[in-house]
């Protein structure tokens, strides 16, 4: 098994930018984690919101104290960063109160910045124009009835939710997130470290001594092959750990053995595509550049970075060409529930024997012309 | 004449080299189209919201919801509503006594609730005598609204990202004035040839270079992609040139430490790659967390002062980035110092 030994170490030299693939992952899923919820009925959506209150009234302190119980308030508010709050949804809404705001509810006297690009935005907004519209309704002799407020504040619209709770369907997204993510991860330290390895072993002087050696092709590239799907192996193994140990207590929840064949099938793939690449590529730049190109361009194209309902109709036909798509299709399906992805796992496994075979066809063509 | 024929060499040297080509030019113009193609319908402004809500017969919150510009309502019955509800057809269903039923948690069932509970409260306020005389068309709210889009950071990173580039040829410029490391070293250790000034001339033509390939990126999205990410030119050229030079002055910096040459462009890759990422290059909430968990690191992170100044000076029409170029400005300082350090004065025993 020399050549396993080999091929493994000289993927294990490439760990460095491995483990930064896997840090920015590992980033990803924390972030991933922060909006986690306990509820089991219909909860309504908060929107992260700013407050400069420049009043100091009765009226402005009722409004706020209702903001601050409705949606979330984010604090050391500093209006003149407020363009760049907003711009990089810190929050998405920063109100002001002014001075002049009252119980007389004077017009435009709370200043509202959000921005156009946002609909969440629009919640909080509408909000606070029926507070101030109910507000006003409750206003006896020019002032504002407080008691009657609060109790009209106080009357709930019935909501049932007939769906899956709050956090059935957090746990069902973040599972799919999660493993979407994994995807651009596996992709990129697989054509990475097993495009370097490869790219090393067919050195000129290496491949003399390879010849040299009483190693048969079909042992040599088998022992290859072998390293390949350890690797491959690892790296499920590794994404699908990271998924326990972030998430323990949901795994009975979902289908986690399904998602992780859903990587496996997709990790084949990704072998064969890589085969591919070596075959026909011996430079390590351009290797290199291939790696990033197809991992980063697949993933906000398919669907990995950017939800595929976001995308275009044609950027959706572009990304059928890539097993990604599919993957992404396949992880939804799982999600849901509903279908199983059998259909994407067939076509996930039909780019691999394309891949494979124009990999062998290649390989072949480029021993002839040296041969020759 | 020696400083130019030196820099001529550079430039020809790398303008053949696939590596040079690939990433400074080739691969910023594809990751900008991969952008664009993603991103295309979150650059420009939300279509208006628009929801199907069911609704009983008779119900009396029907000419209310009419009057409600984003929702459409379909008279239905309370099956036929269920079954609609599970293919996405409608949102959410009112029944006759004000009850409703939704599917999710989603923003239009949020606002559908509150627009329900909203008339279920003036309702209230009314029965128990409050003021009826309420004016339907008075504006309290003074909205300013922002429109650039925040999906307009990944085109902000990249650039930042691609003008730290100089990075790799900067390394390989200097590992090969080494002795100790290359033979064109040797080369240049046993030549009369003032090793200063062929590493000041190699280095002016990458930066040269790699700032050429920026421009070209920057004049890509603009006439090619149509998107207008930059107002203030003169700024936003001096922030990419305060890039282009850290990235070098990070190259020199690896360059001369006493690694492996695979070590060393293992770190090439990994330092703008990541900071790309906490930049905000493959989500903008990456950024976010690092700003609100991190501030430190945002504040030193080269990606991070070159894209937030970028979208400080055009798009926000803050000016306050200076401080922020310091911080670089010094860090490349710092760093060609410990080069500088590490390069000067060095003999050989024997090569």
């Amino acid at each position: 098994m020399t050549v396993f030994k080999t091929f493994l170490k000289i993927s294990w030299s490439h760990r460095g930018i491995a483990l930064t693939y896997f840090a920015i992952f590992f980033i990803i899923s924390i972030l991933t984690l922060s909006t986690n919820t306990k509820d089991q009925g219909f909860i309504q959506q908060k929107v992260e919101f700013a407050l400069l209150d420049k009043s100091n009234t009765e009226a402005s302190e009722h409004l706020t104290k209702y903001l601050e119980e409705r949606h979330i308030r984010v604090e050391n508010f500093r209006p003149e960063n407020l363009e760049e709050d907003i711009y990089l949804r810190k929050y998405r809404v920063a109100v002001v109160i002014e001075k002049d705001f009252s119980e007389n509810y004077t017009e435009r006297s709370i200043r509202v910045h959000k921005s156009e690009m946002d609909r969440n935005q629009e919640m909080l907004i509408q909000e606070i124009k029926g507070y101030l519209f109910l507000a006003e309704s409750c206003q006896k002799n020019g002032k504002t009835d407080y008691a009657l407020l609060n109790k009209a504040l106080a009357e709930k619209t019935k909501v049932h939710l007939v769906g899956v709770t709050p956090t059935e369907e957090f746990n069902r997204r973040w599972a799919f997130s999660f493993m979407n993510a994994s995807s651009y991860t596996v992709m990129s330290i697989l054509l990475y470290v097993l495009g370097m390895g490869m790219t090393e072993l067919k050195r000129k002087e290496i491949r003399f001594r390879n010849h040299a050696s009483g190693y048969s092709v079909l042992r040599f590239q088998s022992q290859i092959f072998l390293g390949q799907a350890v690797i491959g192996c690892l790296l499920v193994l590794a994404v699908m750990a990271q998924m326990v140990f972030w998430r323990r207590e949901i795994i009975s929840d979902i289908p986690f053995f399904r998602y992780a064949l859903n990587l496996v099938i997709y990790m084949i793939a990704l072998l064969s595509f890589n085969y591919l690449i070596t075959s026909t590529i011996k430079n390590k730049y351009v290797i290199t550049a291939l790696a990033n190109l197809f991992s980063l361009g697949s993933s906000f194209l398919s669907g990995v970075f950017v939800p595929l309902e976001l995308l275009g109709e044609k950027v959706i036909g572009f990304a059928k060409f890539f097993p990604t798509y599919y993957f992404v299709v396949a992880n939804e399906k799982t999600m849901i529930g509903i279908q199983q992805p059998w259909k994407e796992h067939g076509i996930i496994l039909l780019f691999a024997f394309a891949f494979l075979t124009i990999g062998l066809y290649l390989a072949k063509v480029n021993l002839q012309e040296k041969t020759a | 004449m020696n400083m130019l024929r030196e820099m001529k060499y550079t430039a020809k040297i790398n303008l053949r080299e696939f590596g040079f080509l690939f990433w400074t030019l080739a691969y910023p113009l594809m990751m900008a189209t991969f952008f664009y193609l993603a991103f295309q319908s979150m650059l420009s402004p939300t279509s208006q919201m628009h929801y199907e809500v069911g609704i009983s017969k008779n119900n009396p919150i029907r000419f209310v919801m009419q009057e409600v510009p984003i929702f459409s309502i379909k008279e239905m019955e309370y099956d036929e509503a269920m079954e609609a509800m599970k293919e996405d057809k409608i949102i959410g269903y009112i029944q006759d006594d004000g009850e409703l039923f939704v599917q999710k948690n989603g923003l239009g069932e949020s606002i559908l609730a509150h627009v329900i509970t909203r008339f279920r409260q003036l309702e209230y306020s009314y029965l128990e005598g409050g003021n009826l005389k309420l004016n339907w068309e008075k504006e309290y709210l003074d909205v300013r609204s922002q429109t650039s889009s925040p999906y307009t950071i990944y085109f902000y990173a990249l650039i930042a990202m691609v003008s730290f580039y100089g990075v790799f040829s900067a390394m390989e410029c200097i590992e090969k004035t080494q002795a100790n490391i290359s033979s064109m070293g040797k080369r240049m250790a046993s030549s009369p040839q003032k090793k200063l000034m062929t590493i000041l001339s190699n280095l002016l033509m990458i930066l040269i270079l790699n700032y050429l390939a920026n421009l070209a990126l920057i004049l890509y999205i603009t006439f090619a992609l149509k998107i207008s990410l930059f107002i203030d030119y003169g700024k936003s050229l001096a922030l990419l040139f305060m890039g282009n030079f850290w990235g070098i002055s990070l190259g020199i910096l690896i360059g001369v430490q006493r690694m492996s040459t695979k070590k060393k462009e293992a770190l090439a890759v990994a330092i703008p790659l990541f900071s790309a990422a906490l930049g905000g290059m493959m989500t903008t909430d990456l950024k976010l967390f690092v700003m609100k968990k991190l501030p430190l690191l945002d504040k030193l992170n080269p990606v991070s002062i070159v894209s937030s100044g970028f979208y400080k000076v055009n798009l926000l029409q803050n000016q306050a980035i200076w401080d922020s170029v310091a911080i670089l400005v010094g860090m490349s300082l710092l760093f060609l110092l410990f080069s500088v350090q590490s390069l000067r004065r060095k003999h050989y025993d024997s090569l």
